[in-house]
């Protein structure tokens, strides 16, 4: 195949980056989730005393 | 309403001679950024005369972006920005008439000091009325879209570097067609499709800059 | 609309959408990936090169969607003020920015080995450069403002601006001489491109646009319980809790 260096650079970037993306985009949501979580938790506790 | 929009040009105008050295000091930057490129590019005349066009619009729009934070950034600082929402005119022509006060005070000068750098730049003589005047044209387009700039980051802390770069890529237009209609005057080449171009960027932005940046303060206002 | 206007409906909305467009988005990518490589032909031209077409169209088209989409959202924050529009328009821009970087960097690649250049200033490579420019400019006015309310009228205002550029990327293959081929898929009179290299093509743009919507659905998601913290902090805050 020739050019075969560019075809193959072109995928690895798009691929970094979307892999990135459904990363950053997943472990975002988890943190979030998480944090509210916890600060719920926390004010319940708080509202109960 | 005339007296209003004549009375806010004025107050603007004056404000801007008086403080920060008047015509003199965007001339000078102006004139600073003209003088700085031969110095990094090398005094070669020819290459000077190539790309002069270029170096004026570039000095041009730097001349006209910095110090258009304090467009609408004083008036906030001070609580004059409150008055001019209250005022008997629409708010998009005491916009307008702020952006004339402004051009008169610094896209105009630069415009009118163009031939004499472009001498500098070794830019052909006979050519340097057809430059003077797609600067004349040109100036006004990115005073407005400058002005949309300085209205979306009113107050911000760093909002004078935010607006260049919010700004520059809505001046994309002006610049191609305005260097275009220069290099075609330097090169003898036929000048009235990129002025007409820039006319019409010019003339677009006339209309709508003002809309956007009187939306754009009232929605930073709440 | 309206009943979506609800943050915890929309919430357990698209907690039931998510899972069937994150299914979706990868079972098309699969078959697309597939196709792009054992099924289309290398063009007789350009050889195995035209592969990068699969990724750098696709990507393009998104850039052009995701700031439509986020100019949509925009007329929703200032015109009908619906409480998710702004929302919509925040969690948009990042996604417009990096595929607008694919394809530049894709567009790139490709340029190379066609062109014998990596970059060239002509109106189609220009606008989309201005395009990324103006995504990280939305991106930064919002950043630089505390407020939810005012930035979101501000960045609404912005991006309506900066609409302008979408139709100037997208014509400008056809209203200036560009290095940039002119368009073959969208156009009057119908594809120019032979079904066995459009086919792939059609099922990657499908993949990708799913995959943004994924990206997007979660990302509204995560930024509606980012608010509802900020709002449970601040309360927390005044009541001295």
């Amino acid at each position: 195949m020739t050019h075969a260096g560019f075809i193959v650079a072109a995928y690895l970037f798009t691929g970094a980056v979307l892999t990135a993306l459904v990363v950053w985009s997943v472990v975002e949501h988890r943190r979030q989730r998480s944090a509210l979580a916890k600060l719920e938790a926390r004010l319940g506790r708080s509202d109960a005393e | 309403m005339t007296g209003v929009l004549l009375a806010v040009m004025r107050r603007d105008f004056l404000l801007l001679l008086r403080s920060g050295g008047g015509f003199g000091l965007p001339l000078v930057f102006f004139l600073s950024v003209v003088a700085v490129t031969p110095f990094a590019i090398g005094p070669d005349l020819v290459l000077l005369a190539r790309i002069g066009p270029a170096i004026l619009w570039i000095a041009a729009l730097l001349s006209t972006l910095i110090g258009l934070d304090r467009l609408f950034g004083a008036d906030a600082e001070d609580g004059s920005l409150d008055l001019l929402f209250a005022a008997p005119a629409p708010l998009p022509l005491i916009v307008l008439a702020k952006i004339a006060a402004h051009w008169l005070a610094t896209g105009l000068p630069l415009a009118v000091a163009a031939p004499l750098l472009g001498l500098l730049l070794n830019l052909p003589g006979p050519t340097l009325g057809a430059v003077t005047l797609t600067l004349l044209i040109g100036t006004p387009a990115l005073t407005l879209l400058g002005a949309v700039g300085a209205a979306l980051t009113v107050g911000l802390k760093r909002g004078g570097l935010l607006l260049p770069v919010l700004v520059m890529p809505l001046t994309v237009p002006a610049v191609i067609f305005g260097v275009a209609a220069t290099e075609n005057a330097v090169s003898a080449n036929p000048v009235f499709a990129p002025m007409a171009l820039l006319l019409g960027v010019t003339l677009a932005s006339l209309v709508l800059a003002p809309i956007a940046a009187a939306a754009a303060l009232r929605g930073a206002q709440g | 609309m309206i009943s979506l206007a609800n943050p915890a409906r929309f919430g357990a909305i698209a907690a039931r959408l998510l899972p069937w467009l994150w299914g979706a988005t990868g079972l098309l990518l699969a078959v697309g990936m597939w196709q792009a490589f054992f099924v289309a032909p290398a063009d007789y031209q350009q050889g195995d090169t035209v592969r990068i077409m699969f990724i750098h169209v696709p990507a393009a088209w998104l850039s052009l969607m995701a700031w439509t989409i986020m100019s949509a959202a925009s007329l929703g924050v200032l015109v009908w003020r619906h409480p998710l529009a702004d929302v919509a328009a925040g969690a948009a821009a990042p996604l417009g920015a990096a595929f607008t970087l694919i394809a530049l960097v894709t567009g790139s690649l490709w340029g190379r080995p066609m062109w014998g250049t990596y970059w060239v200033w002509d109106a189609r490579l220009t606008s989309e450069l201005v395009l990324f420019l103006m995504y990280l400019g939305v991106i930064a006015l919002r950043a630089a403002m505390d407020e939810p309310a005012r930035a979101a009228r501000l960045v609404a205002i912005l991006t309506l601006v900066g609409f302008v550029n979408i139709p100037i990327v997208k014509f400008s293959v056809d209203w200036w001489n560009t290095l940039h081929q002119p368009a073959s898929v969208f156009r009057a009179g119908g594809s120019t491109i032979h079904p066995s290299i459009l086919v792939p093509l059609l099922v990657n743009a499908i993949a990708f646009t799913l995959l943004f919507f994924s990206l997007h659905l979660s990302g509204m998601r995560t930024e509606l319980i980012r608010r509802r913290l900020r709002g449970l902090r601040l309360r927390a805050a005044r009541s001295g809790a």
